[in-house]
């Protein structure tokens, strides 16, 4: 039976197990990569961020209360870490988010031939219809599987606003998209 | 309210399942940056160089705080062992040396939050 993430931690606080550590890692490094280049067009300075979400986890993890998941935690501080970049070099990322770029490639496409209701969109044509903000819900409930309590947390946005975004979101795809609705 | 995830649930709602899929795939096709191997290495490294940065900053602390004070301590041993003269004026770097001593530590601190 796989280990789960609370008992590495457990094991990484108590006696600083670097070998734990790594796993946790190992984990979710593919998510944390892809949410830091979500946010970052640069490839090489996302891999940066993510390297240093790890090492301030490595640093702060006895601070993780275990009331979330690992998961919801590492998210938060990922996001953090890249809003105090953003901050820093304010000027240099504004213009930085790849969800833009995908998002511009999107409506264009969007220009093109409605799509056939048997032919599923793909991933950047279905965020292109939909603000920033309701992207990154979307990626963090679906992508990252965190639930709407955590998805408030990291967001630090009340929870019911997280619950309209999501329905919101899906509801334009849905209407955009001519994809049926739940039974 | 529910906290749940809708995500969790891709039987529910047709949406759910097509935006579950294509999310996760999204996550697959990040390469590999072997992160894992980047942050031990950094984290080993970093282990080293405080260990470094501790033991010669110990070094460096307890040399100068024994230098100050072995004037002092020598008159204070001659001063028990009754073969004055004493000269009062030397036990007064004794507190300075105890402090610097006792100081060394958090000084390593301050550098040691910087690594």
């Amino acid at each position: 039976m796989e280990v789960s993430d609370e008992t590495l931690v457990q094991q990484v606080v108590r006696l600083k197990d670097l070998q734990a550590f790594e796993r946790l890692v190992q984990r979710h490094e593919k998510r944390i990569l892809h949410l830091q280049r979500r946010f970052i067009r640069d490839h090489a300075l996302a891999e940066d961020l993510c390297q240093e979400t790890f090492l301030r986890a490595w640093d702060r993890l006895e601070t993780f209360s275990g009331r979330g998941s690992f998961a919801a935690w590492l998210t938060k501080l990922a996001y953090n870490i890249f809003l105090q970049h953003r901050r820093k070099h304010a000027a240099r990322t504004s213009r930085e988010t790849p969800y833009e770029e995908e998002a511009e490639a999107g409506q264009t496409a969007l220009e093109g031939p409605a799509p056939n209701a048997d032919e599923l969109p793909d991933l950047p044509r279905l965020l292109a219809i939909l603000p920033e903000a309701d992207r990154l819900v979307l990626l963090l409930s679906y992508g990252h599987g965190l639930s709407i309590a955590e998805i408030a947390d990291v967001l630090e946005t009340p929870d019911g606003t997280i619950k309209s975004q999501i329905h919101r979101a899906k509801d334009k795809i849905r209407r955009h998209f001519s994809i049926g609705a739940a039974a | 309210m529910s906290t749940t995830n809708p995500g969790n649930d891709p039987h529910k709602d047709p949406l759910d399942a097509l935006l579950s899929e294509a999310f996760q795939q999204d996550i697959e096709q990040v390469g590999d940056a072997d992160m894992a191997g980047r942050v031990m290495r950094t984290l080993k490294r970093r282990t080293r160089l405080r260990a470094a940065i501790l033991g010669v900053s110990m070094a460096a602390g307890l040399s100068l705080a024994t230098a100050l004070a072995l004037p002092g301590l020598t008159d204070l041993l001659r001063l028990l062992a009754e073969q004055a003269p004493v000269e009062p004026s030397s036990w007064g770097v004794l507190p300075i040396a105890a402090l610097l001593a006792i100081l060394t530590p958090w000084l390593f601190s301050l550098v040691d939050d910087r690594v």
